[in-house]
Protein backbone atom coordinates (compact mmCIF):
# COMPACT_ATOMS: atom_id res chain seq x y z
CA UNK A 1 0.00 0.00 0.00
CA UNK A 2 1.24 3.48 -0.88
CA UNK A 3 0.52 6.18 1.69
CA UNK A 4 -0.01 9.64 0.54
CA UNK A 5 3.62 11.06 0.54
CA UNK A 6 4.82 8.69 -1.31
CA UNK A 7 2.14 8.34 -3.75
CA UNK A 8 2.50 12.43 -4.52
CA UNK A 9 6.02 11.99 -5.03
CA UNK A 10 5.63 8.95 -7.53
CA UNK A 11 2.65 11.32 -9.38
CA UNK A 12 5.01 14.15 -9.48
CA UNK A 13 8.04 11.96 -11.26
CA UNK A 14 5.99 10.21 -13.76
CA UNK A 15 4.80 13.40 -15.12
CA UNK A 16 8.26 13.63 -16.74
CA UNK A 17 8.12 10.38 -18.46
CA UNK A 18 6.84 6.48 -18.33
CA UNK A 19 9.27 4.36 -15.92
CA UNK A 20 8.20 1.33 -13.94
CA UNK A 21 7.95 3.20 -10.78
CA UNK A 22 5.73 0.65 -8.90
CA UNK A 23 5.86 -3.21 -9.15
CA UNK A 24 5.89 -5.95 -7.27
CA UNK A 25 8.20 -9.39 -6.79
CA UNK A 26 7.39 -12.76 -6.29
CA UNK A 27 9.92 -14.45 -4.44
CA UNK A 28 8.75 -17.75 -4.53
CA UNK A 29 5.94 -19.96 -5.14
CA UNK A 30 5.93 -22.07 -1.70
CA UNK A 31 3.99 -21.47 1.10
CA UNK A 32 3.33 -22.49 4.35
CA UNK A 33 -0.46 -21.98 4.25
CA UNK A 34 -2.52 -23.90 2.06
CA UNK A 35 -5.64 -21.39 1.55
CA UNK A 36 -8.42 -22.57 -0.12
CA UNK A 37 -8.47 -19.44 -2.23
CA UNK A 38 -5.33 -18.91 -3.37
CA UNK A 39 -4.75 -18.15 -6.91
CA UNK A 40 -1.07 -19.85 -6.82
CA UNK A 41 -1.40 -22.80 -8.03
CA UNK A 42 1.74 -23.87 -7.01
CA UNK A 43 2.94 -25.92 -9.72
CA UNK A 44 6.52 -25.85 -9.19
CA UNK A 45 7.95 -25.07 -5.88
CA UNK A 46 11.03 -22.67 -6.70
CA UNK A 47 12.61 -19.51 -5.38
CA UNK A 48 14.01 -16.36 -6.94
CA UNK A 49 17.76 -16.70 -6.43
CA UNK A 50 19.55 -13.84 -4.43
CA UNK A 51 21.66 -13.38 -7.91
CA UNK A 52 18.59 -13.21 -9.83
CA UNK A 53 16.56 -10.76 -7.54
CA UNK A 54 19.55 -8.38 -7.15
CA UNK A 55 20.05 -8.38 -10.80
CA UNK A 56 16.49 -7.21 -10.80
CA UNK A 57 17.38 -4.56 -8.28
CA UNK A 58 19.95 -2.67 -9.98
CA UNK A 59 18.01 -2.57 -13.23
CA UNK A 60 15.48 -1.17 -11.04
CA UNK A 61 17.33 1.37 -10.04
CA UNK A 62 18.47 3.04 -12.76
CA UNK A 63 15.10 2.66 -14.02
CA UNK A 64 13.80 4.71 -11.32
CA UNK A 65 11.60 2.55 -9.06
CA UNK A 66 10.20 3.95 -6.10
CA UNK A 67 8.47 1.09 -4.35
CA UNK A 68 8.36 -2.78 -4.70
CA UNK A 69 6.61 -5.24 -2.92
CA UNK A 70 7.33 -8.61 -2.04
CA UNK A 71 5.11 -11.38 -2.51
CA UNK A 72 5.01 -15.23 -2.85
CA UNK A 73 4.33 -18.09 -1.66
CA UNK A 74 5.31 -16.30 1.94
CA UNK A 75 7.93 -14.68 1.55
CA UNK A 76 9.74 -15.17 5.29
CA UNK A 77 9.98 -19.01 3.63
CA UNK A 78 12.55 -17.65 0.90
CA UNK A 79 15.80 -18.49 2.37
CA UNK A 80 17.93 -15.83 0.96
CA UNK A 81 14.76 -13.19 1.98
CA UNK A 82 17.09 -10.96 4.50
CA UNK A 83 19.81 -10.62 1.94
CA UNK A 84 17.74 -9.61 -1.12
CA UNK A 85 15.36 -6.99 1.46
CA UNK A 86 18.72 -5.71 2.11
CA UNK A 87 19.84 -5.10 -1.16
CA UNK A 88 17.00 -3.65 -2.45
CA UNK A 89 16.99 -1.11 1.07
CA UNK A 90 20.41 -0.39 0.30
CA UNK A 91 19.95 0.82 -3.56
CA UNK A 92 16.94 3.38 -2.61
CA UNK A 93 13.74 1.05 -3.01
CA UNK A 94 11.08 1.30 -0.69
CA UNK A 95 9.92 -2.01 0.22
CA UNK A 96 6.54 -3.18 1.19
CA UNK A 97 6.08 -7.22 2.02
CA UNK A 98 3.09 -9.72 2.03
CA UNK A 99 2.94 -12.00 4.24
CA UNK A 100 0.48 -13.81 6.48
CA UNK A 101 3.02 -13.06 9.31
CA UNK A 102 3.12 -16.76 11.05
CA UNK A 103 6.71 -17.01 10.48
CA UNK A 104 8.30 -14.27 11.93
CA UNK A 105 10.86 -14.41 14.32
CA UNK A 106 13.68 -12.49 16.76
CA UNK A 107 15.94 -12.47 13.36
CA UNK A 108 13.25 -10.78 11.57
CA UNK A 109 12.11 -8.52 14.10
CA UNK A 110 16.10 -7.36 14.33
CA UNK A 111 15.74 -7.02 10.44
CA UNK A 112 12.96 -4.70 10.32
CA UNK A 113 14.43 -3.05 13.39
CA UNK A 114 17.29 -2.17 11.47
CA UNK A 115 15.58 -1.51 8.57
CA UNK A 116 11.81 -0.68 8.11
CA UNK A 117 9.89 -1.82 5.48
CA UNK A 118 7.40 0.80 3.88
CA UNK A 119 4.52 -1.81 5.38
CA UNK A 120 4.19 -5.53 6.43
CA UNK A 121 1.13 -5.69 4.55
CA UNK A 122 -0.25 -8.73 6.54
CA UNK A 123 -3.34 -11.22 5.60
CA UNK A 124 -5.64 -12.35 8.21
CA UNK A 125 -8.34 -14.93 7.49
CA UNK A 126 -10.42 -15.10 10.59
CA UNK A 127 -10.33 -14.38 14.60
CA UNK A 128 -9.85 -18.01 16.17
CA UNK A 129 -8.06 -21.06 15.22
CA UNK A 130 -11.06 -23.01 13.85
CA UNK A 131 -11.36 -20.51 11.01
CA UNK A 132 -7.79 -20.14 10.23
CA UNK A 133 -7.92 -23.99 9.85
CA UNK A 134 -10.37 -24.09 7.78
CA UNK A 135 -9.19 -21.45 5.30
CA UNK A 136 -5.33 -22.02 5.74
CA UNK A 137 -5.41 -25.61 6.76
CA UNK A 138 -2.69 -24.75 9.43
CA UNK A 139 -3.66 -25.78 13.45
CA UNK A 140 -3.76 -22.93 16.11
CA UNK A 141 -2.86 -20.28 13.00
CA UNK A 142 -4.73 -17.52 14.62
CA UNK A 143 -2.66 -17.88 17.94
CA UNK A 144 0.34 -17.66 15.76
CA UNK A 145 -0.18 -15.02 13.75
CA UNK A 146 -2.34 -13.01 16.99
CA UNK A 147 1.45 -13.23 18.83
CA UNK A 148 3.62 -12.35 15.73
CA UNK A 149 1.29 -8.83 15.58
CA UNK A 150 2.01 -7.98 18.97
CA UNK A 151 5.57 -8.41 18.53
CA UNK A 152 5.56 -6.07 16.16
CA UNK A 153 3.09 -3.53 18.07
CA UNK A 154 5.76 -4.34 20.89
CA UNK A 155 8.85 -3.45 18.93
CA UNK A 156 6.67 -0.43 17.02
CA UNK A 157 7.44 -2.17 13.79
CA UNK A 158 4.51 -0.43 10.91
CA UNK A 159 2.18 -2.54 9.77
CA UNK A 160 -1.35 -3.29 8.26
CA UNK A 161 -3.72 -5.92 7.66
CA UNK A 162 -6.28 -7.29 5.44
CA UNK A 163 -8.49 -9.68 4.37
CA UNK A 164 -10.42 -11.74 1.99
CA UNK A 165 -14.22 -12.47 2.77
CA UNK A 166 -14.99 -15.83 2.01
CA UNK A 167 -17.49 -18.45 2.94
CA UNK A 168 -15.54 -19.60 5.83
CA UNK A 169 -15.01 -16.53 7.51
CA UNK A 170 -17.67 -14.19 6.81
CA UNK A 171 -18.97 -14.75 9.98
CA UNK A 172 -15.99 -13.21 11.75
CA UNK A 173 -15.76 -10.18 9.50
CA UNK A 174 -16.91 -8.20 12.34
CA UNK A 175 -14.70 -9.36 15.00
CA UNK A 176 -11.88 -9.04 12.33
CA UNK A 177 -12.89 -5.32 12.34
CA UNK A 178 -12.80 -4.64 15.66
CA UNK A 179 -9.65 -6.92 16.22
CA UNK A 180 -7.69 -4.47 13.35
CA UNK A 181 -9.29 -1.73 15.39
CA UNK A 182 -7.57 -2.80 18.67
CA UNK A 183 -4.07 -1.99 16.89
CA UNK A 184 -5.72 1.59 15.29
CA UNK A 185 -5.64 -0.63 11.92
CA UNK A 186 -8.22 0.01 9.37
CA UNK A 187 -9.17 -3.44 7.63
CA UNK A 188 -8.59 -3.63 4.20
CA UNK A 189 -11.41 -6.16 3.33
CA UNK A 190 -11.22 -7.79 -0.47
CA UNK A 191 -13.85 -10.36 -1.85
CA UNK A 192 -12.80 -10.41 -4.99
CA UNK A 193 -11.84 -14.47 -5.55
CA UNK A 194 -9.55 -15.44 -8.80
CA UNK A 195 -9.03 -18.56 -10.35
CA UNK A 196 -6.36 -20.31 -10.15
CA UNK A 197 -3.39 -18.89 -12.50
CA UNK A 198 -3.75 -21.64 -14.73
CA UNK A 199 -7.67 -21.30 -15.24
CA UNK A 200 -8.30 -23.98 -12.77
CA UNK A 201 -11.85 -22.31 -10.95
CA UNK A 202 -11.59 -24.47 -7.66
CA UNK A 203 -11.39 -20.94 -5.53
CA UNK A 204 -14.22 -19.54 -6.91
CA UNK A 205 -16.54 -22.30 -4.81
CA UNK A 206 -15.38 -20.58 -1.58
CA UNK A 207 -16.50 -16.92 -3.06
CA UNK A 208 -19.59 -15.70 -0.56
CA UNK A 209 -22.78 -15.12 -2.42
CA UNK A 210 -23.48 -11.93 -4.16
CA UNK A 211 -26.16 -10.59 -1.38
CA UNK A 212 -22.97 -10.76 0.61
CA UNK A 213 -20.96 -9.35 -1.27
CA UNK A 214 -23.11 -6.08 -1.52
CA UNK A 215 -23.43 -6.38 2.45
CA UNK A 216 -19.80 -6.19 3.09
CA UNK A 217 -19.62 -3.29 0.73
CA UNK A 218 -22.14 -1.48 2.33
CA UNK A 219 -19.54 -1.82 5.36
CA UNK A 220 -16.61 -0.76 3.78
CA UNK A 221 -18.11 2.00 2.05
CA UNK A 222 -16.31 0.85 -1.21
CA UNK A 223 -18.95 2.19 -3.68
CA UNK A 224 -19.41 5.89 -1.88
CA UNK A 225 -20.24 8.69 -4.45
CA UNK A 226 -17.33 10.52 -2.90
CA UNK A 227 -14.81 7.59 -3.38
CA UNK A 228 -16.41 7.19 -7.00
CA UNK A 229 -16.18 10.44 -7.93
CA UNK A 230 -12.99 11.45 -7.18
CA UNK A 231 -9.31 10.75 -7.25
CA UNK A 232 -6.79 10.97 -11.00
CA UNK A 233 -6.98 7.30 -11.37
CA UNK A 234 -10.85 6.79 -11.56
CA UNK A 235 -10.28 9.67 -14.13
CA UNK A 236 -8.00 8.11 -15.88
CA UNK A 237 -10.00 4.72 -16.08
CA UNK A 238 -12.63 6.82 -17.90
CA UNK A 239 -10.87 8.31 -20.47
CA UNK A 240 -9.26 5.16 -21.65
CA UNK A 241 -12.08 3.45 -21.42
CA UNK A 242 -13.76 6.32 -23.52
CA UNK A 243 -10.66 6.26 -25.87
CA UNK A 244 -10.60 1.93 -26.86
CA UNK A 245 -7.98 0.70 -24.67
CA UNK A 246 -8.69 -3.04 -23.92
CA UNK A 247 -7.02 -2.02 -20.22
CA UNK A 248 -8.96 0.95 -18.56
CA UNK A 249 -6.47 0.51 -15.58
CA UNK A 250 -2.81 1.59 -15.16
CA UNK A 251 -1.72 -1.72 -15.51
CA UNK A 252 1.86 -1.69 -17.31
CA UNK A 253 1.56 2.20 -17.83
CA UNK A 254 3.63 2.53 -14.76
CA UNK A 255 3.46 -0.60 -12.28
CA UNK A 256 5.00 -3.97 -13.04
CA UNK A 257 4.97 -7.48 -11.43
CA UNK A 258 7.78 -10.18 -11.93
CA UNK A 259 7.40 -13.82 -10.82
CA UNK A 260 9.65 -16.02 -9.45
CA UNK A 261 11.06 -17.72 -12.65
CA UNK A 262 11.79 -13.75 -13.77
CA UNK A 263 8.88 -13.20 -16.10
CA UNK A 264 7.92 -9.68 -16.47
CA UNK A 265 3.73 -8.63 -16.33
CA UNK A 266 2.28 -5.34 -16.61
CA UNK A 267 0.58 -7.26 -13.03
CA UNK A 268 -0.10 -9.78 -10.60
CA UNK A 269 -3.15 -10.78 -12.70
CA UNK A 270 -2.18 -9.79 -16.11
CA UNK A 271 -0.35 -13.06 -17.28
CA UNK A 272 -1.41 -13.40 -21.14
CA UNK A 273 1.92 -10.74 -22.03
CA UNK A 274 4.79 -12.17 -19.82
CA UNK A 275 8.23 -11.29 -20.95
CA UNK A 276 11.28 -13.28 -19.85
CA UNK A 277 14.12 -11.69 -17.64
CA UNK A 278 16.55 -14.15 -18.04
CA UNK A 279 16.61 -13.15 -22.34
CA UNK A 280 16.36 -9.49 -22.08
CA UNK A 281 16.22 -6.59 -19.83
CA UNK A 282 13.73 -5.15 -17.47
CA UNK A 283 13.98 -1.88 -19.82
CA UNK A 284 13.32 -3.76 -22.97
CA UNK A 285 10.12 -5.92 -21.42
CA UNK A 286 8.70 -2.80 -20.05
CA UNK A 287 8.91 -1.02 -23.69
CA UNK A 288 7.26 -3.97 -25.25
CA UNK A 289 4.38 -3.77 -22.54
CA UNK A 290 3.45 -0.19 -23.76
CA UNK A 291 2.43 -1.46 -27.61
CA UNK A 292 1.71 -4.99 -26.31
CA UNK A 293 -0.47 -3.90 -23.22
CA UNK A 294 -0.65 -0.51 -22.68
CA UNK A 295 -1.71 0.84 -25.84
CA UNK A 296 -3.25 -2.12 -27.15
CA UNK A 297 -6.92 -0.99 -28.20
CA UNK A 298 -9.54 -3.86 -28.79
CA UNK A 299 -9.48 -5.31 -32.17
CA UNK A 300 -13.97 -6.19 -32.06
CA UNK A 301 -16.31 -3.97 -30.38
CA UNK A 302 -15.81 -4.25 -26.65
CA UNK A 303 -19.08 -4.30 -25.03
CA UNK A 304 -18.01 -3.65 -21.69
CA UNK A 305 -16.84 -0.18 -22.71
CA UNK A 306 -20.47 0.83 -23.05
CA UNK A 307 -22.17 -0.67 -20.30
CA UNK A 308 -24.22 1.40 -18.25
CA UNK A 309 -22.42 -0.42 -14.95
CA UNK A 310 -18.99 -0.12 -15.90
CA UNK A 311 -18.50 2.09 -12.99
CA UNK A 312 -19.17 -0.70 -10.57
CA UNK A 313 -17.75 -3.28 -12.69
CA UNK A 314 -13.94 -4.85 -11.34
CA UNK A 315 -13.37 -4.94 -15.15
CA UNK A 316 -10.09 -7.01 -15.65
CA UNK A 317 -9.63 -8.46 -19.54
CA UNK A 318 -7.09 -10.68 -18.36
CA UNK A 319 -9.19 -12.08 -15.45
CA UNK A 320 -11.44 -12.41 -18.11
CA UNK A 321 -9.35 -14.85 -19.98
CA UNK A 322 -8.55 -16.33 -17.28
CA UNK A 323 -11.81 -17.11 -16.30
CA UNK A 324 -14.27 -17.58 -20.14
CA UNK A 325 -10.95 -18.01 -22.46
CA UNK A 326 -12.14 -14.66 -23.81
CA UNK A 327 -10.57 -11.07 -23.03
CA UNK A 328 -13.73 -9.45 -23.85
CA UNK A 329 -16.41 -11.99 -22.68
CA UNK A 330 -16.59 -11.37 -18.87
CA UNK A 331 -18.36 -14.38 -16.34
CA UNK A 332 -21.78 -13.84 -16.19
CA UNK A 333 -21.06 -13.27 -11.95
CA UNK A 334 -19.06 -10.38 -12.89
CA UNK A 335 -21.57 -8.76 -14.89
CA UNK A 336 -24.51 -9.69 -12.70
CA UNK A 337 -22.06 -8.03 -9.34
CA UNK A 338 -21.79 -4.76 -11.20
CA UNK A 339 -25.59 -4.84 -12.06
CA UNK A 340 -26.72 -5.50 -8.35
CA UNK A 341 -24.03 -2.62 -6.92
CA UNK A 342 -25.77 0.07 -9.67
CA UNK A 343 -29.17 -0.94 -8.24
CA UNK A 344 -27.89 -0.70 -4.39
CA UNK A 345 -25.62 2.27 -4.55
CA UNK A 346 -26.07 4.54 -7.63
CA UNK B 1 35.34 18.08 5.96
CA UNK B 2 31.82 16.37 5.24
CA UNK B 3 30.85 13.09 5.43
CA UNK B 4 27.69 12.19 3.48
CA UNK B 5 25.55 10.00 5.99
CA UNK B 6 26.36 6.39 4.73
CA UNK B 7 22.03 6.26 5.26
CA UNK B 8 20.89 7.94 2.52
CA UNK B 9 21.92 7.13 -1.08
CA UNK B 10 21.17 9.82 -3.66
CA UNK B 11 18.79 8.93 -6.35
CA UNK B 12 18.10 10.49 -10.05
CA UNK B 13 14.44 9.59 -11.21
CA UNK B 14 12.78 11.01 -14.10
CA UNK B 15 14.76 14.56 -13.24
CA UNK B 16 14.00 14.43 -10.15
CA UNK B 17 16.73 14.14 -7.49
CA UNK B 18 15.94 12.31 -3.92
CA UNK B 19 17.97 11.69 -0.75
CA UNK B 20 16.53 8.39 0.31
CA UNK B 21 17.13 6.51 3.42
CA UNK B 22 18.35 3.02 2.90
CA UNK B 23 16.75 1.58 6.68
CA UNK B 24 13.92 4.18 7.36
CA UNK B 25 10.86 4.17 5.47
CA UNK B 26 7.09 4.38 5.95
CA UNK B 27 6.26 6.65 8.59
CA UNK B 28 8.31 9.61 9.33
CA UNK B 29 10.97 11.46 7.19
CA UNK B 30 12.81 9.03 4.94
CA UNK B 31 12.79 10.93 1.01
CA UNK B 32 14.22 13.82 0.48
CA UNK B 33 13.91 15.77 -2.31
CA UNK B 34 16.62 17.85 -3.39
CA UNK B 35 17.16 20.29 -6.93
CA UNK B 36 19.79 19.75 -9.12
CA UNK B 37 22.22 22.57 -7.01
CA UNK B 38 21.49 20.34 -3.60
CA UNK B 39 22.48 16.93 -5.70
CA UNK B 40 25.40 18.65 -6.91
CA UNK B 41 26.93 20.13 -3.26
CA UNK B 42 26.01 16.02 -1.69
CA UNK B 43 27.74 14.84 -4.42
CA UNK B 44 30.88 17.16 -3.94
CA UNK B 45 30.54 16.66 0.18
CA UNK B 46 32.93 13.83 -0.18
CA UNK B 47 35.29 15.03 -2.38
CA UNK B 48 36.36 18.12 -0.88
CA UNK B 49 38.69 19.19 2.61
CA UNK B 50 36.42 22.76 3.38
CA UNK B 51 33.80 24.84 2.88
CA UNK B 52 35.27 27.11 0.40
CA UNK B 53 36.43 24.25 -1.82
CA UNK B 54 33.74 23.43 -2.48
CA UNK B 55 32.37 26.96 -3.17
CA UNK B 56 34.99 26.87 -5.49
CA UNK B 57 34.15 23.36 -6.81
CA UNK B 58 30.70 24.45 -7.20
CA UNK B 59 31.70 27.83 -9.58
CA UNK B 60 33.76 25.68 -11.45
CA UNK B 61 30.09 23.79 -12.23
CA UNK B 62 28.14 26.20 -12.45
CA UNK B 63 30.80 28.75 -14.39
CA UNK B 64 29.94 31.36 -12.33
CA UNK B 65 31.38 33.35 -9.06
CA UNK B 66 28.98 33.13 -6.69
CA UNK B 67 28.19 36.70 -4.75
CA UNK B 68 27.41 37.10 -0.73
CA UNK B 69 24.31 35.93 -1.24
CA UNK B 70 24.40 33.19 -2.96
CA UNK B 71 27.20 32.13 -0.92
CA UNK B 72 25.23 32.61 2.41
CA UNK B 73 22.40 30.41 0.95
CA UNK B 74 24.99 27.65 0.73
CA UNK B 75 26.31 27.58 4.01
CA UNK B 76 22.70 27.65 5.16
CA UNK B 77 21.79 24.45 3.14
CA UNK B 78 24.80 22.53 4.02
CA UNK B 79 23.61 23.56 7.73
CA UNK B 80 20.03 22.04 6.89
CA UNK B 81 21.09 19.02 5.82
CA UNK B 82 23.48 18.83 9.14
CA UNK B 83 20.74 19.41 11.19
CA UNK B 84 18.63 16.83 9.46
CA UNK B 85 21.53 14.31 10.04
CA UNK B 86 22.61 13.99 6.27
CA UNK B 87 25.95 15.47 6.20
CA UNK B 88 28.37 15.05 9.02
CA UNK B 89 31.85 17.38 9.81
CA UNK B 90 34.61 15.43 9.75
CA UNK B 91 36.24 17.83 12.59
CA UNK B 92 33.20 17.88 15.11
Amino acid sequence: MITKELQEITQNIIKNGRIPINGGIELLSNCNFKCVHCYNAMEKQECMSFEFASNIANQLEKLGTMHVFFTGGEVLLHPQFEKIYKYFRNKGIAVSILTNISLLNDRYINLFEEYTPYDIDISLYGITNKTYESVTGIKRGFELVERNILKLVEHKINFSLKTVILKENIYELEEMIKFANKFNKKLKIYTDIRPLNNGNPRTKEHQISLDDIIEVEKTTGKWKKTSLKNGERRKEREKRREQGYLYFCELGKYNFFITYEGILHGCVKERIHGYNLKEISIADGFNRMLNDVVLKKTEQFNKCSICRYIKYCEYCPAQFELETGDILTPPADVCELAKTRYLVFE
Amino acid sequence: MFNTSMSYTLREINNFYFLISKNKCGNGKWVYELNETGATIWRLCNQVKNMEELLQRLELVYNKKFNTYESKMIYLYISTMEKEGLLQRENK
